[in-house]
């Protein structure tokens, strides 16, 4: 304190002599201080200079000045000591809990709420509490108009402040959702709705037409035939595998005939024939037959390079006719041959969609005066059990008509059952049109024998177990319609509905009792060996 | 990377005479007709345009050639054009040019006004493999209002079943009644007869039905006179398939007949011949008019104005009025659902509704246009009042005429105070 004194003292006594007023030059320090100590006294004006003398001192006493926190400044050491060791003691929820209640003691609000608070009453209290209520309800019901219209116009107040809020908060709920609901418009729309996690993986159905490509009235470099033949393929006019097997290779033949040759052949068709298929692919996925004749007109193609470009062409286009009256035609001969003398008269034979080969079987059984008659059985969505209904009934058979529902009901009649078929895999088990499996499970169940043709070009290498793990989506619409029914728009289907249209199901080998190919009678166990020991492609 | 030719060509006839308004062609030439301030042809050409046609036959009567590569040559199409004199019929002007097409074809009128699909026809005419694809419309009664007296124009009852022509016949060969026979009807599976159809003149044909032209030079003068019904009567009747197989199976490529044989369809009956005529109907939003009468003219005004944005404008919208720059609307002036064109001036209030303006027009003050049209370089003074009149150019009305009801040919002047109504200014009437 001494030198702090000594400090004030040299500060000032620089500057005493000159801000020292007139009348106190006479005396000395110490008489100065008891002067003005006395005027302020006097006066009674509020203590603040010697508070802060009061605080100048406590913070002097204490030498860690800086760090004590603010709520413990006004204690001494050992006060602040006794604080801490009373929240050591206690474990850390009451702390917070004392923390709590004296930071509750110096808010205001808090105490109004404490107040608002209903307390222990005592009985008589209650009786009183009670007494008074009853007064209260006798008095509203004599003046309960009064008090009704009171309370309407309270209530339009508080529902216009509620509506208010509403409004304001569904503003700020759709500025938040906008971008949530351009997806749901997004799944609406037929074209860009994303289907389900299971059927995710396969693209969608695309409407047949001609302006997505570019390529409508202008000179381009894709053949008028293959334009024609996309939308035929995406429209579903020529729709069976070996359909679009034989169109294909028609195709091939005429675009490999009109080719311009510049540089080496092989590599200018095999441009052409890539430009054109693209252009295929993207209307329609190509079966797997499809592909693997593409492949093979590829590989003739590549070994004819020695020859000149006219022999070339000439070579190629009869490969493919060889290939076509072998592998097409004369097989499907062959199979009627054999498969004909398996209907017996007083057959029921049963019969699902179309297909080329049963459609020649039953004429030739037909025509050998073999007494039997048919059931075709149909189903959404292409409806292709018509078409042969047609047909068989210009030849003079017997048929009746069903749809899938009503398989159980039929079945019982039914002795035979015939299957078309677009591939057969090497485990033994057939990709036919969608409906062929739960029409031989149920043959099965009936003890009655499935019986499948193909020729042996729809034999393939892949194993497929599921009928998911690669198929093909087709028209929604024609899943929604039906003829004598009002038919349900998309655009009306609720924003989470999706529309399921597969096309292809694959018929496990149990299933199938009988394979018949052009080498014969076969169970569906031996198609391994066919493949391995006859395929040429 | 060779190119090869489209598959299709197109034919537009621009040659009519327009016959059926005396009064407004044989002062313009149909084709320049202008149609919301905008010549005819220029609809065909951007609408070709707009479906990504390159190339073009244009077939016209000698002296519209250079007004025509005009009109063109704004937008990108390439044109051939051909004279031809202007007493031939339709078919007979297709015979001419048959050299020059040598492949399916499109035959297009030059006063057709569309907005349609061109590619979804063309798709249908693919698929199908059908002779003929044909354009159609329906009618409501909204459109069919009349407001002068027309020439006699043909209707036509149509019978459809579902997307096949089952039954094409014109009122002057039938009368007002039709006759249906039962093993007709037993052949449609669904039919339903219309009489509210217009014929849009827009037809896709295949490549034989030029020889067969070539050849019928007597019988076959007009397309939608002679061919179109020749051809909807041989899908049904033998004999006359027969007739055609000569033509109709001529193969486009060496030994290939087709895709035919491996489509399968429900329903069809002569598999042996296989003639189809289908018919395009245009959806419900979208235009389709045909110019060839005075009332569809007006019509095809008045729907115009209120612009299409398939066809290209020059103007500036405010509301429901197009106008150009330097044109200004104040407060007190009527001005509805009208077109109004460049450098028009019309002092004091201004009273315009539901009309067309041409360019470089003076109007006075106090006058008043309601449901009229107005071509360029017209001068209208004070007090006038135009009601449901067609003005033509440079035409000059001195002060308060009122017309309703008439036109008025190029080069009038039509005298102060004249109230007439259904009157032809500049000519004795023919009607």
């Amino acid at each position: 304190m001494s030198h702090q004194q000594n400090k004030q003292t040299k500060t000032k006594t620089t500057e005493q002599k000159k801000s020292i007023p007139e009348h106190l030059q006479g005396m000395n320090k110490e008489e100065r201080r008891q002067y003005y100590q006395n005027l302020h006294s006097k006066k009674g004006k509020p203590q603040k200079k010697p508070q802060k003398q009061k605080q100048q001192k406590k913070t002097e006493t204490n030498k860690g000045g800086s760090n004590v926190p603010e709520h413990l400044k006004g204690m001494t050491k050992e006060e602040r000591r006794k604080y801490y060791q009373k929240q050591r003691e206690l474990s850390g929820g009451q702390q917070q809990k004392q923390q709590k209640q004296q930071k509750q003691q110096k808010n205001k609000k808090v105490q109004k709420k404490q107040a608002q608070k209903p307390k222990k009453m005592t009985k008589e209290e209650r009786k009183k509490y009670y007494e008074q209520l009853n007064k209260q309800k006798q008095e509203q019901k004599k003046n309960w108009n009064q008090n009704y219209q009171q309370g309407k116009q309270k209530g339009q107040k508080s529902q216009d402040n509620k509506q208010k809020q509403k409004t304001q908060t569904k503003q700020k709920e759709t500025q938040k959702k906008q971008p949530k609901t351009n997806k749901t418009q997004q799944l609406s729309d037929p074209r860009t709705r994303t289907l389900t996690s299971i059927t995710s993986h396969i693209s969608p159905f695309q409407q047949p037409t001609t302006k997505e490509s570019g390529v409508e009235f202008s000179e381009s470099v894709i053949h008028p035939l293959t334009i024609e033949l996309s939308l035929k393929f995406s429209s579903g006019k020529i729709g069976g595998t070996t359909g679009r097997c034989i169109a294909l290779l028609n195709l091939l033949k005429i675009l490999i005939r009109e080719v311009t040759v510049r540089a080496r052949f092989s590599e200018d068709v095999v441009k052409m024939l890539n430009r054109n298929l693209d252009y295929l692919i993207k209307h329609r996925r190509f079966s797997y037959t499809m592909f693997s004749v593409i492949r093979t007109v590829k590989e003739w193609v590549s070994r004819v390079d020695s020859l000149e470009v006219k022999e070339a062409k000439i070579k190629i286009c009869s490969q493919i006719d060889e290939f076509l009256r072998k592998h097409i035609y004369d097989a499907e001969e062959e199979i009627t041959e054999i498969a004909w003398k398996k209907i017996k008269p007083g057959d029921v034979i049963l019969v699902y969609a179309n297909s080329r080969v049963i459609e020649k079987i039953l004429k030739k059984a037909h025509q050998n005066e073999i007494s039997f008659r048919v059931v075709v059985v149909d189903s959404r969505p292409m409806n292709e059990g018509k078409k042969l209904l047609k047909k068989l009934d210009n030849y003079g058979i017997k048929c009746s008509f069903c749809e899938l529902n009503a398989i159980s009901y039929i079945i019982k009649e039914v002795t035979k059952v015939f299957i078309g078929v677009a591939v057969i895999l090497s485990n033994g088990s057939a990709v036919g049109r969608i409906g062929t499996a739960i029409v031989a499970m149920i043959a099965k169940r009936s003890r009655v024998p499935v019986i499948v043709c193909c020729p042996s070009f729809k034999l393939s290498k892949k194993v497929q177990l599921d009928s998911l793990v690669s198929n093909e989506h087709g028209d929604p619409k024609k899943v929604l319609t039906t003829k004598n029914s009002k038919s349900v728009k998309i655009q009306n289907l609720p924003s989470d509905m999706d529309v399921i249209c597969l096309l292809w199901d694959v018929t496990p080998i149990k299933f199938i009792s009988l394979v018949i190919t052009e080498y014969g009678l076969l169970p569906p166990t031996s198609m391994q060996v066919l493949i391995r020991e006859f395929k040429d492609f | 990377m060779d190119k090869i030719q489209s598959p299709i060509q197109f034919v537009v006839l621009a040659g009519g005479t327009g016959s059926r308004f005396d009064t407004l062609s044989s002062d313009i030439p149909k084709p320049f007709l202008p149609v919301a301030n905008k010549p005819l042809l220029q609809y065909v050409f951007e609408f070709l345009c707009k479906s990504n046609v390159p190339k073009a036959l244009v077939v016209t009567h000698s002296g519209l050639q250079q007004r025509i590569h005009k009109i063109a040559e704004k937008l990108s199409i390439e044109i051939d054009i051909t004279t031809v004199s202007p007493d031939l019929g339709t078919a007979d002007v297709l015979r001419e040019i048959a050299s020059k097409i040598d492949r399916d074809f499109v035959v297009i009128s030059g006063d057709l006004i569309t907005n349609v699909p061109l590619h979804e026809i063309a798709d249908i005419h693919r698929v199908s493999g059908s002779a003929m694809v044909m354009l159609l419309n329906e009618e409501n009664e909204e459109n069919s209002k009349k407001i002068r007296k027309d020439k006699l124009v043909s209707k036509h009852f149509v019978g459809l079943d579902k997307d096949r022509v089952a039954m094409f016949l014109s009122s002057f060969d039938s009368g007002k009644s039709v006759k249906l026979r039962k093993p007709f009807l037993e052949k449609c599976s669904e039919f339903e007869l219309y009489s509210n159809m217009t014929d849009g003149h827009l037809y896709f044909f295949k490549h034989w039905v030029l020889r067969l032209i070539e050849k019928k030079k007597k019988s076959i003068s007009s397309i939608q006179g002679d061919l179109v019904p020749l051809l909807v009567k041989a899908q049904f009747n033998p004999k006359i398939a027969k007739r055609l197989s000569k033509y109709s199976q001529e193969e486009q490529y060496p030994n290939f007949k087709g895709f035919s044989s491996l489509e399968e369809e429900v329903g069809t009956e002569n598999q042996q011949f296989n003639i189809k005529c289908i018919a395009y109907k245009t959806p419900r939003d979208l235009l389709c008019m045909r110019v060839n009468t005075f009332n569809s003219y007006l019509r095809a005004n008045f729907t115009l104005i209120n612009g299409n944005p398939f066809f290209s404008r020059e103007a500036y919208r405010y509301k429901t009025v197009y106008m150009h720059k330097g044109f200004k609307i104040q407060e007190g002036d009527e001005i509805e659902n009208s077109l109004l064109g460049k450098e028009l001036t019309i002092s004091g209030t201004k009273n315009v509704i539901n009309s067309v303006i041409g360019e470089n027009c003076t109007i006075g003050e106090n006058v008043k246009i309601e449901n009229s049209i107005i071509m360029n370089n017209v001068k209208i003074q004070d007090g006038c009042q135009i009601i449901d009149t067609v003005i033509m150019n440079s035409v000059i009305l001195e002060e308060n005429c009122r017309l309703t009801q008439c036109t008025v040919r190029i080069n009038q002047t039509v005298e102060k105070d004249t109230n007439t109504k259904n009157y032809i200014f500049g000519e004795e009437s023919f009607y």
